[in-house]
């Protein structure tokens, strides 16, 4: 925070500066900025848009960590370190061994285990039922003693006794039961009834869950009566998870860092067992901090396009200032005003806008952030899955925040008071237009340097596939090409041959060169848009001639459309400006529209993909899982391939580092009866033979096509051919295993890694149950009445059966939702756009005020005057939201078309959808201009004539 | 000399006691016209009890000090600007009792209006600026455009149709005003200090063009600070502290003396 600090202190001193020991220019700048306090306002709202969608990126990703910091308090409290005992005995050996760890980094050791059961309350109709509970045997004393915060345990009370259970508050509401109220826990073939003593909260050991749900329903019991229900334990079913945990010196989140030391420690500790040993607290921290930055890197990626348009609209706006005051500048210089002190005034000026547009776009931001985050919730919880999000705003990220918008409001101000104060003295007074610029040498050598600078980018990007070389290397030879084509060809041409060349390159890049997409960051893609956009408004820009004469043609009657079309048409510079600020922002809104509209689509392609022969599918509890036997018998089924799953470790070819990974075993039943369609099959010439493969050969595997995509190395990326150490983090058992091929997304049924049943056996051993299944149903069989039936069928079995449509309809609806988040948010840059219009036509109106004059003096009539501003604001909007939207679709069309970026998704274009962002998009700028329009109106001729005498 | 008595001995009009014009020849009759400024508490009287009669194709030219009342009496006689009280008829139309519809049409039909700062649309070239009143009073396109040029070819312009106002210097700037005002073949043409941003050899040329223009049988109100302009009219009219304290006729047998009066002064 501090050094933010410096940066805003040290961007603002040579104007501090100023405003104490320059009087002259303080008092110009301080008076210049009084003078139209409303104006002054519009220019402060419309700059403060950037800082508001910074801030409002970072306040997403504080939240985003702060909500995942407090799932580790609620689920872990003050456990920084787990350590996984294969069976009872060695449980013990190592909670003996673990209490001689050294007091100077460790507060805590206690043992707990745990296991699946479904759990169930009342009786016939009033029974309730949650299917996926956990039992968790601890001794409360030795609990809360854990850490020395008996508060960050969660834990209060005596051990409960035989009989007896404590409940966490989830499970409480899940069955609607209090402290009195009896329930039973199904688990290892037989229930037992257990008196409620207790509600705990979630939190700290009470809420102990690692299942990576928000909600913990958790039945605490004592280890005696732990004991006991495990003792009965058949055989197919697994055994419970036996752990002993570790609590650092320290805070709930400060102990981790200790966890180097305190690893160490347990490992030589329990030298000769050899157990799992996890930095669980950290990697929660971890997880929360990569999350966090994620997504603080996507809102910004995406509202980076609306802050470049709050650029635009800065650069617009002191383009209209600078030529407003343009003979009072002249006459400043002519009285003996040194440039640098006219830069100094027009610069301290803009620096009172921007710091009072940051500091006010920060507040906004906050605002802007606390919506996101409120609509970002839906997103997060569907009916199987759900995270709650706790609203957090880091004084740093304000820092942060501040200062980006502040010093790139402040630079773009300061280049804009440099360029303003090139003027010349006696044109300036005179208000006489600028000669067109002269060919200047240096332009020309600049533009070679430019074509060699972007040649060798372009052929170090092409050989290593980095994209954002391969995208801007020939953009940037297309620019330096300028100066020396704009000689020896028309001008008009070789630019708008430039302008289109850079438009067709941005579109075809990728398509071009595919490798270079997979993998790329969300910034890539607004650099693709930015030098689209520029390319796009540039040629439009230039190829203005032939609208103006067709207008001419067909228009030169309806005077208000030739006087609102003659000023954008005019000043081209302005147009391009404020056109490229819509088409920057419709640009993005288009691509995510589009890209969601496409993927919903893809719907009933993905349930296809990931079915394969199945309807159906079940999941039960490993403690108590349902028999393959039994789901076959079942009314209705067809046949049954089950499945099993397993926490695996991986571990990259040539690296050290484990990665935890699911990984689910398959037999030949699943071959049978239809796989899931695979991704990548890579050499085999089915899906068939490459399943069949792998189930044949432990030496092969089907990748999850989102393996390590969280967790992972950077912009790793999966693929088939790579070598992989597949290990048992129990036993460290280890098989080197090459990817066969890469399986479709299966949203919410998450099979992981797909391996064959002899080879996951033979590692995993007693530990992998067939506790899930797919299910084919014989013909006219309804998945969604048989799912419904299967679960009350098997409920002691902790049975949760789905119809794989409506699981993938329940995926596709959070990404739906999570796509919308994104419009929404991106709709915030079109409030950019549509403010900026606002602000420009206001000032057009005090621009043009004697123009506006003549005009109503020589007998144009006040409509006719409003009518010509809102035919130029719906021009500027109309001309950058079809550029925008076309750039878009065409860079999409290209993606999809010509390459495999998107897998199986199809090109289409959300026809509705878009007509009504584009035409919602040009009315709301006709209706932000209703005012300026009739504040035109309202112009008496003879005032704006000033015709005093 | 009361105004009245100068206004019988010039114009040959007379003001009947309802304040109708009586003689039917008069394009131009003003009514005890009163207009004031306000601002805040404070008011300042720009015209006061303003009597004229102006005959069909009279060139009057309008003098007086810095602050005299000479471009509000232009602004309020032509309808660009509200009046305080009394009547302004032009053509026989009282202007101010129309509605601001109806004023603006009266104005593109049958008014021209020639600035001192141009005021042509910087955005339109020389013949859009010059088609605009025309298209305004309803001429249809092609002959609009076709009528622009020729009056642009008679100012001089011929070369310069498709110049934007930045591209053409400030005499010609001033031409293409001419022009504009006159393309529309206006019953009459109000110029506030046409050639006060020009130079010597331009004014001239200004002038010239509108003294061809008035022998045509063109009515030209035009507001002055430069003797050898209004030396140019038929008729001098000197307001002071908004009130018409002198009007004299510059044709007629007495002209010359009165000429040379005007210039010396």
């Amino acid at each position: 925070m501090s050094v933010m600090f410096f940066i805003a202190l040290l961007v603002s001193a040579p104007f501090l500066f100023i405003l104490a020991r320059r009087p002259i220019l303080r008092r110009l700048a301080l008076r210049n900025a009084a003078r139209r306090p409303r104006e002054a306002a519009l220019v402060v709202l419309g700059s403060l848009l950037g800082a508001a969608i910074i801030t409002g990126s970072a306040v997403v990703g504080d939240t985003m960590d702060a909500s995942i910091r407090q799932a580790a308090r609620q689920h872990l409290g003050p456990i920084d370190e787990l350590v996984v005992a294969r069976n009872a005995g060695e449980w013990s050996s190592i909670d003996g061994r673990l209490r001689a760890l050294p007091a100077s980094s460790v507060d805590g050791v206690v043992s707990l285990a745990s296991f699946d059961s479904a759990t169930t309350a009342g009786r016939g109709g009033s029974l309730r039922t949650v299917p996926n509970a956990h039992v968790i045997g601890f001794d409360f004393e030795s609990a809360r003693a854990f850490g020395r915060s008996a508060a960050a345990t969660g834990v209060s009370g005596p051990t409960p006794a035989p009989g007896h259970a404590a409940i966490t508050t989830d499970l409480a509401r899940a069955l609607d039961v209090g402290p009195g109220a009896q329930i039973d826990v199904y688990a290892y073939g037989r229930p037992r009834t257990l008196a409620v003593d207790r509600v705990l909260p979630r939190l700290g050991l009470a809420g102990f869950s690692l299942s990576g749900q928000q909600e913990a329903r958790n039945v605490l019991v004592s280890p005696r009566v732990f004991a006991g229900m495990v003792r009965t334990r058949p055989a197919g079913s697994a055994p419970p998870a036996w752990y002993v945990a570790v609590s650092n010196r320290g805070g709930v989140e400060s102990g981790a860092a200790l966890s180097n030391q305190v690893t160490g420690s347990i490992a030589y500790a329990t030298a000769g067992i050899g157990p799992q040993i996890t930095d669980i607290k950290r990697q929660f921290l971890d997880t929360a901090d990569e999350t966090g930055k994620t997504f603080t890197q996507m809102f910004t990626a995406m509202g980076s396009f609306g802050v470049f348009a709050g650029l635009l609209l800065l650069i617009n706006l002191f383009v209209m200032l600078a030529a407003e005051r343009k003979s009072e500048l002249g006459m400043a210089r002519a009285v003996g005003m040194r440039r640098s002190q006219l830069v100094g005034a027009f610069a301290t000026e803009g620096f009172i806008y921007a710091l009072l547009a940051s500091l006010l776009g920060t507040a906004v931001g906050v605002g802007l952030g606390r919506v996101l985050v409120t609509w970002s919730q839906s997103a997060f919880s569907s009916e199987h899955n759900r995270f709650d999000l706790y609203f957090t705003v880091k004084p740093g990220s304000l820092a942060q925040s501040f200062v980006i918008g502040f010093v790139v409001a402040v630079l773009t101000i300061v280049a804009m008071s440099i360029r303003v104060s090139r003027l010349n003295i006696i044109r300036a007074i005179r208000d006489i237009a600028e000669p067109p610029a002269r060919r200047r040498k240096r332009w020309l050598y600049a533009g070679f340097a430019a074509v060699a600078l972007g040649a060798l980018w372009t052929v170090s990007a092409s050989a290593s596939s980095e994209p954002f070389g391969l995208l801007l290397g020939p953009t940037l030879m297309f620019l330096g090409l300028a100066p020396a084509l704009t000689r020896v060809a028309p001008p008009k041409t070789a630019a708008s041959c430039l302008a289109a060349a850079t438009v067709a390159w941005g579109a075809l890049v990728f398509a071009l060169f595919p490798d270079s997409a997979e993998g790329a960051s969300i910034m890539m893609y607004v650099a693709q848009g930015i030098v689209m956009t520029a390319g796009g408004v540039a040629f439009a820009t230039l190829q203005l001639d032939h609208l103006s004469s067709a207008l001419h043609r067909f228009g030169g009657r309806v005077l208000s459309l030739r006087l609102g079309l003659a000023y954008p048409l005019a000043r081209r510079g302005r147009t391009g400006l404020t056109v490229s600020m819509y088409a920057l922002v419709v640009f993005i809104l288009t691509f995510i529209t589009a890209i969601s509209f496409m993927i919903d689509k893809q719907v009933s392609t993905a349930t296809a993909n990931v079915s394969g022969g199945a309807n159906v599918f079940v999941r039960s509890s490993t403690a108590n899982p349902v028999s393959v036997a039994a789901l076959t018998r079942t009314p209705g089924v067809s046949m049954v391939a089950p499945l099993s799953q397993a926490e695996a470790s991986f571990a990259l070819e040539n690296s050290p580092e484990e990665h935890l990974w699911p990984l689910t075993g398959f037999d030949d039943s699943l071959v049978t009866m239809g796989p899931p369609k695979l991704e990548d099959r890579g050499a085999y010439k089915t899906d068939l033979e490459a399943w069949s493969s792998v189930l044949s050969n432990p030496s092969l595997i089907i990748a999850d096509p989102m393996f390590l995509q969280q967790g992972g190395p950077p912009n790793f990326s999966v693929k088939v051919g790579d070598r992989l150490s597949l290990i048992n983090p129990l036993t460290g058992a280890s098989h080197e295993v090459t990817v066969a091929a890469i399986a479709t997304g299966d949203g919410l049924i998450q099979n992981g890694m797909l391996y064959g049943w002899r080879g996951a056996h033979h590692l995993f051993g007693d530990r992998l149950v067939a506790s899930r299944s797919y299910v084919s149903l014989a013909p006219g069989t309804n998945p969604d009445t048989f799912a419904s039936h299967l679960q009350s069928q098997f409920i002691t079995n902790g049975t949760e059966a789905f119809s794989i449509a409506a699981l993938m309809d329940e995926a596709f609806s959070m990404t739906h939702q999570i796509f919308q988040l994104f419009q929404g948010y991106l709709a915030m840059g079109l409030l950019v756009g549509i403010a900026g219009i606002a602000v420009v036509m206001i000032r057009a109106v005090r621009e043009r005020r004697r123009q506006i004059g003549t005009l109503r003096a020589l007998g144009f009539p006040a409509q006719s005057v409003g009518r010509s501003f809102a035919i130029e604001a719906g021009y500027v909007a109309l001309q950058g939201t079809l550029i925008g939207a076309l750039l878009a679709l065409l860079t999409l069309y290209t993606i999809i078309a010509r390459s495999d970026a998107m897998g199986d998704v199809t090109f289409a274009v959300p026809y509705l959808q878009l007509t009504v962002l584009l035409a919602g998009t040009v009315l709301a700028s006709l209706v932000a201009t209703i005012a300026p329009a009739l504040s035109a109106t309202r112009i008496r001729p003879a005032v704006a004539l000033r015709m005093t005498g | 000399m009361k105004v009245t008595e100068v206004m019988t001995e010039i114009g040959g009009v007379a003001i009947a006691s309802g304040g109708t014009a009586m003689n039917d020849d008069a394009i131009l009759v003003t009514e005890d016209v009163r207009k004031i400024y306000r601002s805040g508490a404070d008011s300042i009287v720009a015209l006061e009890g303003l009597d004229l009669v102006v005959p069909q194709g009279q060139f009057v030219a309008v003098m007086g000090p810095s602050g005299s009342g000479k471009t509000t009496l232009l602004n309020c006689l032509s309808g660009l600007d509200e009046i305080d009280a009394g009547r302004v008829l032009v053509d026989g139309l009282s202007i101010h009792e129309l509605s601001d519809k109806e004023r603006t049409k009266h104005r593109a039909r049958d008014m021209g209006f020639i600035f001192q700062a141009f005021n042509l649309i910087p955005v339109f070239t020389a013949t859009e600026n010059v088609e605009l009143p025309l298209l305004l009073a309803g001429v249809r396109v092609t002959d609009a455009r076709l009528r622009a040029r020729e009056t642009l070819e008679r100012v001089g312009l011929g070369h310069r149709l498709d110049r934007r106002p930045m591209e053409l210097s400030g005499g010609e700037q001033q031409r293409v005003a001419v022009a504009r005002a006159l393309a529309g073949k206006p019953r009459i043409v109000w110029a506030d200090e046409p050639t006060g941003n020009l130079d010597s050899e331009m004014a001239v040329s200004v002038i010239d063009l509108l003294g061809e223009l008035h022998d045509e049988g063109l009515t030209i109100i035009l507001v002055t600070h430069d003797p050898a302009v209004a030396a140019h009219a038929d008729r001098l009219i000197t307001v002071r502290d908004g009130r018409l304290v002198e009007d004299k006729l510059l044709a007629g047998p007495d002209a010359r003396e009165v000429r040379e009066e005007v210039t010396v002064a």
